[in-house]
């Protein structure tokens, strides 16, 4: 597979070139943008930064079947307006400033799945190893408020501040809400709990989401996998648009995009994994190793990869 | 999943306690409620249904306890506060938590009209892994929440320094976007007096509106009665029937009851009748005794606490007192039915104030007298013109209603001479020597004319004409003559520093004054309740032993030595002899003038005001021995660091050493003097202060080192705090250790955050 992978600085190009090179990609770096259509005939994958969007966006348009990675030190929301435009760019890696890369395992783990579409990595590729976690399935409505109190619980025993505790109680709320509520659907497809979310419900062994904790003592992992595979891209991106607006609460285009703030506030990397049809899972990953304010200011990472 | 599999079924941590859900309690009383959420706000909120029960004219909406808010619950929080929105005029969010903040950062509309008033700040101490919350309220911290740079402050709990724990630019970005506003006068009584809630000093602050008509006149108050109750200005001329509507009245100081006594006293020989109305569950219970309210004075309305366990509400709900005598002389509360489910209430009394009611007087009021009440009642307040002169206040004043928070030159007047006739009126008051046993001998014939009272373990001061003055201190009923004679001496050298205290007419300074009061009320209280106690005896002692040393010591010569007069009582009764003391001091004009310049004398320490410790502090901190204590804290290099008035600043230093402090010029040249020597090289000035606390606390003042220019592709290196040490990649000026790898450190070293 070949990338055309445009970086400014030359010290990051070069690290950019060896992660590429580790997942089985040949990179072709540029670092002028007016470089870049010469190198883009043949090319699988554009990688740039978001600043230089535009660009990747006429670059998709130009060659509709080109992938796109982009990476930013920025809020989530410029990034969010090609990721919503253009159908190819699924993936958008935070980093800290301009001078740094991506998160290593980050990038790794984006550029093998975009290798090989199939392998589906499990919990332990978003730790080191050696971590520690559990699972559980999550039937009810008490059952649900159980699993959070877990996940406070579990993340407690790290003597972290309470703050993260919350934080991550809370986004196991939204997502098991979105698993045991949204996800379900008959088999005309139309939702059997959306309606009324304030009702106790009892899930069938065959419905119910399997929640996942785990950590290696420097990142959170929470995961929730439901049967269904529903969520579009567009659920998660749209969402997330509106979300970031921070406008009056709208909820006449299907959703304020409040349950994605909240997943998108809590976490420094969100992957939503559908196979349609089969199953969605959202995982969402914290580092433990930054403050709650580093963790504020920095650029958040969204990838959505669908089969 | 790799390590499920390895450690199976059961999470790793002890299973979790069940989230806390939503609960609501209301509070309401008259047109003000306030509801106190705590819990989870999700999908099970019913905002619409809450919104439809809310039925008042402001709205305070407590959000501290909001733990967690979910996607839905911000859904049903919206609606709420949109329904919510149309059937009150206010809605004022307090002391929302920082969960709420980010929602209110985050979604437009969540908090409809209402205003936020306070909210918490967090903020976070690394040395100690402690994590604590800050109030800001927009009234008094506005400058720190519109510069977005809240101060590093020392953990309370190791004295390290503690750091903002957000991005302020995010945190305070909804909070800049309001304007900064004071809360209504009745809103900041029934939080702070009822609820308990931190308001603005400004805000608590008693207002008086006034109504004449004919011989009648009504008086509606409200905020908190304390020393600055203008009793003698607001008693000029009442006369006829006086009507008090006391509904309105907040926290009631020890100091603050003796002059409603007074006032009560000076009106009621021009008067018909004094009648009571709304008299909240406070006032009842310590202003409303047979001896409180004399011969005219009668209480009309009170009210008591309630509780509907339909709603879980508790409100207050008045009881007209003439309609239910027959009930309460009984001290049985009476029946009474929820405004909004109709089901019984259940009263939430104590069994002191139901007590107390069998002693209130039935009242006699005429039909047009209660008719009239209702009349002025119903009125709306006309708006008041701002006096900004004394000339201005007291030409409103004798117009019929002012603000007593506007008329801040004659209120220092009356606090300097109030206080000082408190002083004197409480200790008249006081229990007189008898069945102290039959007197079997005395120091002199006849009883000296200075031993004028003698309430046993008193004292009291009396002007002289050129200036000076003298104080009388009486001892408690002694076993022997050597410890009255102690007990007596400095009581009297006690009355010499509240006699000082009074003359020093700085409003700084008065405020400062606060930290003994209520100190020494409470021990005298404790004393009074029961004269025999051992304890309660020891503690006044001990803390006047300590008052009478401080003064020795930083007054020098100006106390005299040795008292100008001493006359002895010899008693004997059951319990064998006893002895009651009485000794004077005699000061001149010019001694007291010392004493006064001494202790009112401030320096300005670094933006910090402070002044010499003052002796009656040891009510307060019994171990002080010298120090500076603190008046105000303004603009400066200690803005910020955590010191606040009545404060005792012992020692300040840097990493090496801390020198002890002595009074406020030493404070000063020692601060000043160190805070230029750290500023050359950076590093923390400290500064330990006794801070309503026994054991001193500790401040600390990080001093950013001068700017350095950086070797050319040096990056900077944090220090290894983890496993996988200084990873400095070189050649260029990015590290990404420093900011993913920098441990529990991160960003703190960074004087621009």
């Amino acid at each position: 597979m070949r990338a055309v992978v445009l970086e400014r600085n030359k010290l990051v190009s070069r690290r950019l070139q060896r992660y590429f090179l580790a997942a089985g990609i040949d990179p072709v770096l540029v670092e002028d943008p007016k470089d870049v259509a010469a190198n883009l005939a043949g090319a699988h994958l554009i990688a740039a930064d978001t600043f230089d969007g535009d660009l990747v966006a006429e670059c998709i348009r130009q060659q509709p079947a080109l992938r796109a990675v982009l990476w930013t030190a920025e809020p989530l929301k410029r990034s969010l307006r090609y990721m919503t435009e253009g159908s190819t760019i699924c993936n958008v890696l935070g980093r800290k400033d301009f001078e740094s890369t991506p998160r290593p395992w980050e990038l790794m783990l984006v550029l093998r799945r975009i290798v090989d579409p199939g392998q589906v990595p499990s919990i332990g590729s978003y730790l080191d190893w050696g971590f520690q976690g559990y699972q559980e399935k999550v039937a009810t409505t008490a059952a649900r408020d159980a699993s959070v109190a877990n996940i406070q619980a579990f993340i407690n025993r790290l003597q972290v501040p309470k703050r993260i505790a919350e934080m991550f109680g809370e986004l196991g709320h939204e997502m098991l809400m979105n698993a045991m509520y949204d996800a379900p659907a008959d088999a005309q497809g139309k939702p059997k709990y959306a309606l009324d979310r304030k009702a106790d419900i009892s899930l069938p062994d065959a419905e119910q989401p399997v929640l996942r904790m785990a950590t290696d003592g420097s990142k959170l992992v929470l995961q929730v996998r439901d049967p269904f595979g529903r969520l579009q891209k567009k659920h998660v991106f749209d969402g997330l648009a509106r979300g970031l607006a921070q406008g009056e609460m709208d909820t006449s285009h299907g959703g304020a995009g409040l349950g994605m703030m909240v997943c998108h506030n809590s976490t420094a990397a969100m992957f939503f994994d559908v196979v349609r049809g089969r199953h969605t899972e959202v995982t969402g990953v914290f580092e433990l190793d930054l403050n709650l304010r580093e963790f504020r200011t920095q650029a958040k990472s969204l990838h959505f990869f669908s089969a | 999943m790799e390590a499920a599999t390895q450690q199976p079924a059961a999470p790793a941590g002890a299973p979790g306690a069940p989230p806390q859900k939503l609960a609501i309690d209301k509070f309401a009383d008259g047109g003000i409620q306030c509801l106190r959420f705590s819990g989870t706000v999700d999908e099970s909120f019913e905002g619409k249904k809450l919104a439809a029960t809310i039925k008042c004219k402001t709205l305070v909406l407590d959000l501290a306890d909001v733990k967690k808010i979910s996607s839905f619950g911000i859904r049903e929080w919206v609606d709420f506060i949109k329904t919510v929105g149309n059937s009150v005029e206010d809605i004022v969010l307090i002391e929302c938590a920082p969960k709420v903040v980010d929602q209110l950062n985050m979604v437009g509309n969540f908090a409809g009209k209402g205003r936020v008033f306070s909210f918490y700040a967090p903020f976070r101490c690394d040395y100690c892994d402690t994590d604590a919350r800050v109030m800001f309220q927009v009234d008094r911290d506005w400058e720190i929440i519109k510069s977005m740079k809240p101060a590093e402050r020392a953990c309370e709990k190791c004295g390290e320094p503690q750091y903002f724990d957000e991005d302020p630019s995010t945190y305070f970005s909804y909070i800049i976007t309001q304007q900064p506003f004071e809360l209504d006068g009745d809103v900041a009584a029934f939080l702070s007096s009822k609820l308990n809630y931190a308001v603005s000093e400004a805000s608590r602050k008693l207002r008086i509106d006034k109504i004449i008509e004919g011989r009648s006149t009504y008086l509606k108050l409200a905020g908190d009665l304390d020393a600055s109750f203008p009793r003698e200005k607001l008693a000029e001329g009442l006369e006829g029937v006086v009507v008090l509507d006391v509904a309105g009245i907040g926290k009631i100081e020890p100091a603050g009851a003796a002059e409603w006594r007074g006032f009560l006293q000076m009106m009621t020989p021009a008067s018909d009748s004094i009648y009571l109305l709304g008299v909240p569950p406070v006032f009842l219970e310590k202003l409303t005794r047979p001896e409180d309210l004399g011969p005219k004075a009668q209480v009309i309305t009170f009210a008591i606490p309630y509780t509907c366990n339909t709603c879980s509400t508790t409100s207050l709900q008045p009881v007209d007192v003439e309609q239910h005598y027959d009930v309460l002389k009984f001290a049985t509360p009476p029946e009474t039915k929820c405004g909004d489910c109709k089901n019984p209430m259940v009263c939430a009394a104590s069994e002191g104030l139901l007590s107390h009611l069998t002693t209130l007087p039935k009242p006699s009021i005429t039909a047009d007298t209660k008719k009239w009440i209702k009349d002025v009642r119903e009125r709306k307040p006309e708006k008041k013109k701002v006096a900004t002169t004394v000339a201005e206040a007291a030409a409103t004043s004798r117009g019929g209603s002012f603000s007593v928070a506007l008329l801040a030159a004659i209120v220092v007047a009356v606090l300097m001479v109030g206080a000082f006739f408190v002083y004197r009126a409480t200790q008249d008051d006081k229990a007189k020597t008898q069945g102290l046993g039959k007197l079997t001998n005395k120091s002199a014939d006849t009883r000296p004319a200075w031993a004028s009272k003698d309430t046993p373990f008193a004292a009291f001061c009396n002007d002289a004409t050129d200036g000076g003055m003298s104080c009388v201190g009486v001892s408690s009923v002694a076993p022997t003559q050597e410890d009255a004679l102690d007990e007596a001496q400095e009581a009297a050298i006690e009355g010499i520093a509240n006699a000082v205290a009074v003359r020093i007419d700085d409003p700084q300074w008065q405020r400062m004054a606060a930290i003994w009061a209520q100190t020494r009320q409470a021990r005298m209280a404790e004393y009074e309740q029961d004269a025999t106690s051992t304890k309660a005896r020891r503690a006044v002692r001990d803390a006047r032993k300590q008052v009478a040393a401080l003064l020795r010591s930083g007054a020098g010569a100006a106390v005299p030595q040795a008292p100008t007069g001493k006359y002895w009582e010899e008693y004997e009764n059951a319990d064998g002899k006893r002895y009651l003391y009485f000794v004077e001091f005699a000061l001149s004009s010019s001694e007291v003038k010392r004493m006064v310049d001494l202790y009112k004398h401030t320096e300005e320490v670094l933006g910090v005001t402070v002044a010499n410790v003052f002796p009656m502090v040891a009510w307060r901190y019994p171990a002080v021995a010298k120090g500076a204590v603190v008046l105000g804290v303004g603009q400066g290099d200690l803005n910020g660091i955590g010191l606040s008035s009545g404060y005792v600043v012992l020692e300040v230093g840097d990493t090496t050493a801390m020198a002890s402090i002595n009074d406020a010029l030493q404070f000063k040249e020692t601060a000043t003097g160190l805070f230029e020597k750290i500023k050359a090289t950076g590093g923390p000035l400290q500064v330990r202060v006794l801070a309503n606390s026994a054991e001193p606390t500790t401040y600390v003042k990080n001093i950013p080192a001068p700017k350095k220019v950086e070797p050319e592709g040096g990056g900077r290196n944090t220090g290894g705090n983890n496993s996988g040490g200084n990873r400095n990649t070189g050649g260029g000026n990015f590290n990404v250790w420093d900011r993913y790898g920098g441990g529990n450190q991160g960003g703190r070293d960074d004087p621009t955050q």
